[in-house]
This record gives C-alpha cells, structure tokens and sequence, in this order.
C-alpha cells in the first residue's frame, strides 16, 4: 500500500507543549489556593491528560470540545473541577505533511 | 468601581477596606497578586483560578493569546518533561511562601518582645499565642533577650 498517497504520514510529527505565562500563574494561583501536595496531585492528573494529547491524533474519545473566540482552541475538561484552554497549531512541510504539533497552553479555569 | 486610599504602615503592611475585600469575596489567608507596571500604576487581584465562561475567563484568554503571539511561551518536548517542571514550580513556590511567612512571623515575634521588654507572657498575650507555643517559637527562630551592655 502506498502511504503517502493514501495521505497517511508513516512518521508521527512532534508533539510539543508550550505554557503560556498566563497559564503558569493560574498553575501558581492553584497552588495557593490547594496547597502543596492537593496542587501537585491535580498537575500529575494534568500531565496524564496530556499525555493523551502526545500523539497527532486524539480527537476521539477524549472530553476535549471547541472553545472560544479564538480559532483551533480547545477546552479539555480534564478534571471534574477543572479544565485546560488549549490552542493547537501544526506546522508543515511543502507538502503540507504535518511536522510538528505545537500545543499552546492558555488557562487553567474552575469549571 | 469602588476607589479607597489605605496607608501603608510600619513593615510594609496596609490594610484592605471590607468594602474591598467584601466585593472580592477575599478572606484571610488569600493571596493577591501585586502588578506593578512601568509607569507606576499598581494593579492587584485575587491570585486563584478564575470561572468557565465568565468574563474574567475571556480576558484571561485574551492575555494567553498576546503571550503566543509575542513568543512568551516555552517549549517543552513531552507532557512529562512538563509535569515535572510544574511539580517543582510549586514546590519552589511553597518552600519560597514558608521562608517569607516564617519570616515575617520572626521579625513580628521580636518587635512584640522588644515592646514588652521581653517579657513572654505579656508577649504571647499580645501575639495571641500560648506561653508554651511563644517558647516553641522562640527556640525555632533562636530569638534570645541579650542584656545592653
């Protein structure tokens, strides 16, 4: 089968996670809000959250729905209290094959 | 729009008006932000997460936004590289709170016993501490009354 005509990519494009300023403070203000150990509990269920996201396809399955004014941003409610605004944006080649997968972290909101 | 003046007192403290603190729904214990701009202007805000939906979730939005589009974000190449980071951004964070809490508790001890011409009871009473928790304390901080020569 050829791969590249049917449009599938054999090589994953990248995955990477960049927090905006605005989202470490709320990551700050959670922190003093929960305490230590109840905030560090909640970013380790946000890193599992996220590691779903490690891959270029997650749309399915996964409590993550269109958000906002702002195109290809995302609400994962990944906590029964709190949920993730996220921008995806994906770079690619001439061949407009994907490359990388930049995932701009934007909030971190009480639901 | 509520616009007050408070005075700012010995060690740095002021006081918030409970017209204030009562329209942020601020209780003790909370902490605020302090931004202070370029020109001067000092803005503060409940420092805690912010409601789905409301407009102070948009505005949040509409500053992650300009973040993005100035390059202020930093990249990271797993969701565990990242988690790490975030967990030993609170840890720093909280180590860095109880140094500063501690502190200040240190320098309130020490003024209350200079006061009182270090006389602890009287200084307990006044912190509103036990006499035995006062003596805790001042065996932690290793605050001692040294006689003026």
């Amino acid at each position: 089968m050829d791969f590249a005509r049917a449009g599938i990519a054999l090589v994953s494009p990248k995955v990477r996670m960049e927090p905006t300023p605005e989202f470490l403070r709320d990551v700050d203000a959670l922190a003093d809000e929960l305490g230590e150990a109840a905030a560090t509990s909640v970013i380790e269920a946000l890193g599992r959250a996220l590691e779903k996201l490690d891959t270029y396809d997650w749309a399915g399955g996964l409590p993550i729905h269109p958000h906002g004014r702002y195109g290809d941003t995302y609400r994962y409610l990944f906590h029964k209290d709190l949920a993730l605004i996220f921008r995806r944006a994906t770079e690619r080649d001439a061949e407009k094959k994907p490359l990388l997968i930049r995932l701009f972290l934007k909030n971190l909101l009480r639901r | 729009m509520i616009r007050k003046h408070v005075r700012l007192r010995s060690r740095n403290q002021i006081t918030l008006p409970n017209e204030v603190t009562g329209q942020l729904n601020l209780h003790e214990g909370d902490f605020l932000e302090v931004v202070v701009s370029d020109e001067g202007a000092v803005q503060m805000a409940p420092a805690r997460l912010v409601k789905l939906g409301t407009p102070e979730a948009e505005a949040a939005e509409d500053r992650a936004e300009q973040d993005i589009q100035a390059g202020r974000t930093r990249g990271f190449s797993s969701a565990q590289e990242l988690t790490r980071h975030l967990v030993d951004r609170i840890r720093k964070r909280h180590a860095s709170l109880k140094e500063q809490m501690e502190a200040f508790e240190k320098e309130q001890i020490r003024t209350t016993l200079e006061k009182t011409g270090w006389k602890s009871k009287q200084a307990a009473e006044f912190l509103g501490l036990r006499p035995r928790d006062l003596t805790q304390k001042l065996k932690r901080y290793k605050l001692t009354y040294l006689k003026k020569a």
